[in-house]
């Protein structure tokens, strides 16, 4: 290609290489969106968009004015999403910048170029920075091209993508919210990609192929990203539980939990261990859950040693409990007498219900126990069976209030598959039709199963 | 003789026959099934509702586009030529971006027929929300109110527009970014319901949950009973997804509850449809003025 000058035809190969590049790259530009909606769709609707401005064209057209015209007529028609319509703008200032050209020089290009970023700052009721309108502006306000003579488009086109580079890896300053989740802006993201495919063009690297890129380079996330590191930080509210089997600790953590408790073995942990927990954090306010009849106490003294006023103690007496009051969690709420409130709301309606198997013969409430077979308890004893179903069944038909709860929550023991559990799961949906019933891997030692009856 | 026309668009959830009743027309949206576009009509004219509803069940993903440019052009510049002023409300601008893209549709528009009004207001809500708003409206319409009186009344009574909604399944506004509330609110949990409403810069914000089904009906009609004014003067409007036994049981608890002077149960269209899911019941009432404001989304 005849990188002085850009005709109608040049300008068809720019545009269709753009879309091939940013086409190929368009589920990265979808997991960046975040602003001004998040919903992963940023990369679809620009590629659309500029394509839309593609099949208006005739590629044989040899004006690159009537060409950018044509274009920018398309891409007005099919302009979607917040970045489709400001990318439609953008191309349209474009076309208007070079509409009497047949063809294009360096210097007429990027007064173009300015003319479109105009037009898409005006195609926004309230242009926000740190996305691809910076993008597009800033690209072309370095002092490289500033102050260079192109004679050509090859290194042009080079430190144009070199500013949009520097200024997309910018837009996370610029837009807390790009901060916040670590990334770089999608729209400028997108628009880089097709800058790059038109560059290529340039070069004669036409893009075949329909192949499509997932991975996100890790340039297009921020340093300090959320998804790489966790810091310590300062907190309103911050939940510290205990709970035993690496599977619970794990789950207790996942949901949000900053400092889970290890009960170990015989799930008795020491106040100190609470006491350095609420050391670890940053929070105005602690809120503990022991998650054990047994555990209450140390938590309510590790609270008197460290700050009575700022440690809440909510007695939950099982992980099942625990688990209920964080279902309920809402940071939002402003004050700890809100979150507290609306945590054991439910509290008093939990039952929590176990399986496991018994070490020796026994007649126990009623009930006929024999070693080794499977075990219904809650505070009692309610059933005994060789077969894990009908231990179940039968514990929850003794269950004196079954038919007023909602929601079961079954956690699994480390031994119980997937399989397992989804098959007793299909036989008590079968018999209570109304309970909502949902699993969670617990990975329990002691336990086949623990039930959150709500 | 109308002195303009009033245009809402497709997430009004406005029936054919509520649209005619108050002489209130609209801009469709789009949605992507597939890859292929279609119109949002608000007559089902497309896909029945049963079948809209009945994909998302089966996990296909639907994607809504805002109203297009040329779709504005069209339905502005007709009502133009007939020589009416145009007042349009719009879709919340936290959940579309149509109310941005109509501010500059409508200033072309105004340059090209000088002395002409094209007014645009944000709903901050949408579905019966912003229905209500078109029709409040056209009722002041009729009181021989011009179009910029009408839009500025418009605005300074948009936040007593209460919305109260529960989704079957918060995957769907989760998906599209439309529901506001730190991560952490939705964990791994089982039974919870949220109740969402539109906050005061008119996002989707679960305010609260509720836990388990039986208790959904009750949290909405003491939710209603605590927000409303006046509910004698106004009708309750209750939408669904496709849960017309659902929102029947919602109306008839808060009619019981609340003395509204009549009720309107409709369907959620399909851009709404889309963000919300199937099984999603809103209700809209006239109440105090709504002051909460959710995290960023």
């Amino acid at each position: 290609m005849d990188a002085a000058v850009l005709t109608g035809e040049d300008l068809y190969s720019l545009f269709t290489n753009g879309y091939r590049n940013l086409k190929q790259n368009a589920s990265i530009v979808d997991a960046l969106n975040v602003f001004p909606i998040p919903d992963g769709d940023t990369g679809k609707n620009m590629s659309m968009t500029w394509l839309g401005g593609i099949e208006n064209t005739d590629k044989e057209e040899k004006s690159a004015g009537k060409m950018a015209r044509s274009f920018s007529k398309g891409t007005l028609l099919s302009a979607r999403g917040n970045s489709g319509v400001i990318l439609s703008q953008f191309v349209r200032g474009f076309s208007q910048g070079i509409k009497e050209l047949d063809e294009v020089t360096p210097p007429d290009f990027i007064l173009a170029m300015e003319n479109a970023s105009k037009k898409a700052y005006a195609a926004v009721a309230v242009p926000t920075e740190g996305t691809m309108l910076t993008v597009m502006r800033e690209c072309i306000e370095s002092s490289e091209i500033r102050n260079a003579e192109y004679t050509e488009f090859n290194s042009l086109f080079s430190d144009l993508i070199k500013g949009m580079k520097k200024s997309l890896l910018n837009t996370p300053n610029l837009l807390p919210c790009l901060a916040e989740a670590g990334v770089v802006d999608s729209g400028g993201a997108g628009l880089l990609y097709l800058f790059e495919g038109m560059s290529m063009a340039l070069q004669g690297k036409m893009i075949e192929g329909e192949e499509e890129n997932t991975e996100t380079p890790d340039e297009f996330f921020t340093p300090n990203s959320k998804r790489k590191v966790q810091q310590k930080k300062h907190v309103k509210y911050a939940i510290v539980a205990a709970a035993s089997g690496e599977g619970m600790i794990e789950y207790f953590k996942n949901e949000g939990v900053l400092a889970v408790i290890d009960g170990g073995q015989t799930n008795n942990p020491s106040a100190k261990e609470f006491v350095d927990a609420f050391y670890s954090l940053d929070a105005d306010h602690i809120i503990v859950l022991p998650n054990d009849g047994n555990i209450i106490l140390t938590a309510k003294q590790a609270a008197k040693i460290y700050n009575p006023e700022k440690v809440h103690v909510i007695e939950t007496k099982s992980m099942a409990e625990g688990y209920s009051a964080m279902s309920m969690v809402d940071y939002s709420l402003p004050t700890v007498e809100d979150l507290i409130h609306e945590m054991t709301h439910y509290l008093p309606n939990v039952t929590t219900a176990y399986i496991t198997t018994a070490t020796r013969d026994a007649n126990i409430n009623g009930v006929d126990v024999k070693e080794g077979a499977y075990v219904g308890l809650t505070d009692d004893i309610l059933s005994c069976d060789e077969d894990i179903t009908e231990a179940v069944l039968k514990m929850f038909d003794s269950l004196p209030d079954i038919d007023d709860k909602q929601v079961v929550t079954v956690f699994t023991g480390k031994d119980v598959t997937e399989e397992d559990a989804l098959a007793l799961g299909d036989v008590l949906q079968e018999k209570y039709p109304l309970l909502e019933f949902g699993y969670i891997r617990g990975n329990m030692d002691v336990y086949a199963y623990m039930f959150a009856i709500e | 003789m109308a002195s303009f026309a009033i245009l809402t668009d497709s997430t009004s959830d406005m029936s054919p026959d509520l649209l005619e009743k108050y002489n209130i027309d609209y801009c469709p949206m789009n949605y992507t099934i597939d890859d292929k576009e279609y119109p949002a009509l608000l007559d089902w004219s497309v896909h029945t509702a049963k079948e809209f509803y009945d994909f998302m069940r089966q996990g296909i993903i639907i994607k809504t586009t805002q109203v297009p440019v040329p779709v504005f052009e069209k339905k502005f510049e007709e009502k133009l030529k007939q020589g009416l002023d145009v007042l349009y409300v719009a879709c919340s601008s936290a959940l579309s971006g149509s109310y941005a893209t109509s501010l500059n549709v409508a200033k072309d528009l105004m340059e090209k027929y000088p002395g002409r009004k094209v007014c645009c207001v944000d709903s901050l809500i949408s579905s019966f929300g912003e229905a209500n708003l078109a029709i409040v409206a056209f009722e002041e319409r009729n009181k021989g109110k011009d179009v910029d009186e009408v839009a500025s009344y418009l605005e300074s009574i948009r936040l007593t527009r209460n919305q109260f909604a529960t989704v079957e399944n918060l995957e769907y506004l989760k998906r599209c970014g439309r529901v506001s509330a730190t991560s952490a609110f939705f964990g791994n949990f089982f039974g919870i319901h949220p109740l969402i409403i539109s906050d005061k810069i008119g996002q989707n914000y679960a305010i609260r949950k509720i836990k388990g089904a039986k208790n959904v009906i009750p949290e909405l009609a003491a939710a209603v009973k605590e927000n409303v004014v006046n509910p004698e003067n106004q009708i309750l409007y209750i939408s669904h997804a496709d849960n017309a036994e659902q929102a029947i049981a919602v109306r008839d608890a808060i009619m019981e509850e609340v003395p509204f002077k009549d009720s309107h149960l409709g369907i959620i269209g399909p851009i709404v449809g889309a963000s919300v899911g199937p099984g999603t019941i809103s209700v809209y009432v006239i109440g105090k003025e709504v002051t909460v404001q959710g995290g960023v989304s």
